[in-house]
């Protein structure tokens, strides 16, 4: 579903991602790990187009991201670190916005009925998102990213905000999207989560893959947060 | 610490509009080429400002200074520059005091709120000190070349200092009126802040009116009524005087702009912090199911657009002005059956106009002024760089960036052709004019009105700016919105010498059409333009 090849992306002198290669099956939740400034924010924007990388290549379902961009979208739903959302509409019109742009018919409204109530924010809907909080506008984003039932969703840190309860929504949610044929390429710092959730995980390091594999062939016997720690300090 | 913030905030304001872009549309430090360029155009633009005010102070200093009017020289301009300071500054203080998106870090620091509130105003009065620089700096060249004398040199100096003080006190009260009415109230808060930004306008240029009306009287009496005029224009007169460095003036003068400042920095002080953390509380409405329409990629860009623009007072004022002026000519000209003009046959004679003067004679010159009036909408200027933080979700999003730069273009389109359509057709019928004409007051005037909106699209493609902290620095003083303002001007201008030339000529149709096709060439290049090369730059902008 997501082919990363030989990803290297740099700002200036700075290597922030460095031939990385990664591959995504449908049906796979993939976690993404690695310490603040790893570049696995660069790697996410990267698969999604928000920004051009220097060398490699990207497919999404077999579509390269850098030659066909507006196709690929269409197939990926994105869930930034912190969600800006367009504060000046409510909601439901920001939904709608959304639904129209992916071309989304009629049934947009038993889907936003349905995301809505299971985030518990329906009655917030006509309100401005000015007035919604940091968890609030989370819930919305990922609303809007289930909204046009992507193939691929793209996540920066998406339990970032929630309430436990929602963040068990999520999960129940992302896991059904996958057993539906999609998949899910999210980073996170919430390495129990990661160890609980994900099919498949890979730990970054300085913009380089350290190590990518099944989350039990990763961990093997211990916890993610001790190989995570261990491959931290070996490498130091 | 207030020096600073000034530092930091000025910082921020000007080496973002120029900082470069590498290979892969990531930001970095302005090349000491652009800095250079940027310097020549800034420059340049100041110089055409500059240049426009000397050109209008040296006929009337050559009448005033000789004859020993000084005071009422300096009175007109000081007036002058006093509004046109307080006009640009309404908005800027509004958005600089309340709606810096860092007022809620600063609060959180160890900084005083008079820091942060003083800090805030100079960065305004920096901003007037140039404008007042514009205008008041040719002002004292044209009165030094008519021989003025050392004491209005040196007054205009004081005035120059103290000015901005008052202008911006003046200001800062009003945009801190506007802030506390729209922290009190929960609902169309863009509406009420828009209709009191419109009566203020109103109120400015009725003033200004009064005034350009009474200047007949002012030159026709000047040489024999001085004292009558001064009397006449007290403020002006007084203002004028204070400038002589009479003593009287020039001390109650100082002392308003001093108590003014004082007064205004108190008043904000006491409802500073209830201002800002109000500011983004809004009434909480319960959702009620509605059935949702089906809609297209485009129509939903347009709707947001719509609400992006209907969303902000000072992106309504600022971007959508022109279409008032369009308004109010037409209404004059409909309530006035036709166009309200009493031209001396004599002097027109002199100036070569040996025609008959009719509806269809005098049609070029109204067009013209409609042209000019279009020539100040600015929505598109300001319309990519607005989208700000929210860039990333139409980046990530399957938006091709010919259509999302499309629905940038449509709203200003279906405020502008419609109103184009109404005026045209009311004018022209109001004008008594041939059907031909009819054509040419619809179609001039909206072929105008799109090749504005697409310059300013364009400018703003080149100069995008997505990072500030109030809205009023790309919707107001953004280099895009500054461009498109002296492109459209000068176009504008230009059009209204040849449509001008065109009717004095005999050759009104002729000239019209000229303008038409100028305008019909401008837009539909500039579609190729934003279609290829901008839309391509617009993809690889990096978030």
């Amino acid at each position: 579903m997501l082919k990363i090849d030989s990803l290297t992306k740099s700002y200036g002198e700075k290597r922030a991602v460095d031939d990385l290669t990664l591959h995504i099956e449908k049906g796979e939740i993939y976690g993404f790990i690695g310490h603040n400034g790893a570049g696995k924010t660069t790697t996410l924007k990267s698969c999604v187009g928000l920004i051009g990388f220097d060398s490699g290549e990207i497919y999404v379902d077999g579509v390269s991201i850098r030659k066909y961009p507006i196709e690929c979208k269409k197939m990926i739903a994105y869930i930034p670190d912190n969600p800006e959302l367009y504060d000046f509409l409510s909601g439901i019109k920001y939904l709608d916005f959304i639904a129209g742009v992916y071309g989304v018919g009629e049934e947009k409204n038993e889907r936003i009925k349905a995301l809505s109530e299971a985030f518990e924010i329906a009655d917030d809907l006509a309100s401005p998102i000015s007035s919604y909080s940091h968890g609030m506008k989370q819930k919305l984003a990922i609303i809007s990213a289930y909204l046009h039932d992507p193939k691929l969703i793209i996540m920066d840190e998406p339990f970032v905000g929630l309430d436990p309860k929602a963040s068990h929504t999520l999960k129940v949610m992302m896991r059904e999207h996958c057993d539906k044929g999609g998949a899910i390429f999210f980073s996170t710092h919430v390495l129990d989560v990661a160890e609980k959730l994900c099919d498949k995980i890979a730990i970054i390091k300085e913009g380089k893959l350290v190590v990518a594999g099944r989350t039990e062939d990763v961990k093997g016997d211990d916890s993610l947060e001790d190989v995570f720690l261990e491959l931290e300090e070996k490498d130091d | 610490m207030i020096r600073r913030l000034v530092a930091i905030r000025l910082r921020n304001a000007f080496l973002n509009s120029i900082s470069g872009k590498d290979k892969n549309g990531n930001a970095r430090p302005a090349s000491t080429g652009r800095l250079i360029g940027f310097a020549f155009l800034y420059t340049f633009l100041f110089f055409v400002f500059f240049g426009m005010i000397f050109t209008m102070s040296m006929p009337i200093a050559m009448l005033l200074v000789p004859q020993g009017s000084s005071d009422l020289y300096f009175g007109i301009f000081t007036l002058l520059s006093l509004t046109v300071i307080f006009i640009l500054s309404i908005f800027e203080t509004k958005s600089e005091l309340f709606e810096c998106k860092d007022n809620e870090l600063l609060l959180s620091m160890p900084i005083k709120t008079r820091d942060i509130i003083i800090s805030r105003v100079s960065v305004v009065l920096i901003y007037n000190y140039i404008t007042e620089a514009i205008v008041l700096i040719p002002v004292l060249l044209s009165y030094m070349i008519y021989g003025g004398s050392p004491i209005g040199i040196f007054g205009s100096i004081v005035l120059f200092v103290t000015l901005p003080l008052l202008a911006t006190a003046l200001a800062s009260g009003v945009g801190y009126l506007v802030a506390l009415i729209s922290a009190k109230i929960a609902r169309f808060k863009t509406a009420i802040v828009t209709v009191l930004f419109t009566v203020f306008f109103l109120l400015y240029f009725v003033g200004l009116n009064y005034l350009t009306e009474n200047m007949d009287a002012i030159f026709e009496y000047v040489e024999g009524n001085i004292n009558a005029i001064a009397d006449k224009f007290s403020f002006i007169g007084f203002i004028g005087r204070a400038s002589l460095l009479a003593p009287l003036p020039l001390v109650i003068y100082l002392a308003i702009a001093a108590a003014a400042s004082a007064i205004c920095v108190f008043l904000i002080s006491k409802s500073y912090l209830s201002i800002i953390t109000s500011s983004n509380t809004s009434e909480k409405v319960v959702y009620k199911e509605k059935k949702l329409k089906a809609t297209g990629m485009l129509t939903a860009l347009v709707r947001k657009e719509l609400a992006r623009f209907t969303s902000s007072a000072t992106y309504i004022l600022n971007g959508a002005l022109g279409y008032v002026f369009v308004l109010i000519i037409a209404g004059i000209i409909v309530f006035n059956g036709g166009i309200p003009i009493d031209i001396d046959p004599e002097l027109a004679g002199d100036v070569g106009m040996d025609f008959e003067f009719s509806g269809e004679t005098i049609a070029p010159f109204v067009i013209g002024a409609f042209i000019f009036c279009y020539s100040m909408t600015l929505m598109t200027a300001a319309s990519v760089s607005i989208e700000g933080k929210h860039f990333w979700i139409v980046k990530s999003l399957p938006i091709p960036a010919k259509t999302l730069l499309l629905a940038k273009l449509i709203p200003s389109m279906l405020i502008s052709v419609p109103i184009a359509l109404i005026t045209g057709i009311a004018s022209a019928i109001a004008s008594g004019v041939s059907f031909i004409y009819l054509l040419l007051y619809v179609t001039v005037p909206m072929a105008a009105a799109v090749a504005f909106n697409f310059i300013g699209l364009v400018f703003n493609c080149l100069f995008p700016k997505f990072t500030y902290l109030n809205e009023a620095e790309v919707v107001k003083q953004s280099l895009p919105v500054f461009l498109t303002m002296m492109v459209n001007l000068l176009l504008s201008l230009g059009a209204f010498a040849v449509l001008a030339i065109g009717a004095i000529s005999g050759g009104g149709e002729i000239a019209l059409l000229a303008i038409l096709f100028l305008f019909i060439v401008i837009s539909v290049s500039l579609y190729f333009l934003l279609a290829g090369p901008l839309s391509r730059k617009l993809e690889n902008i990096n978030i």
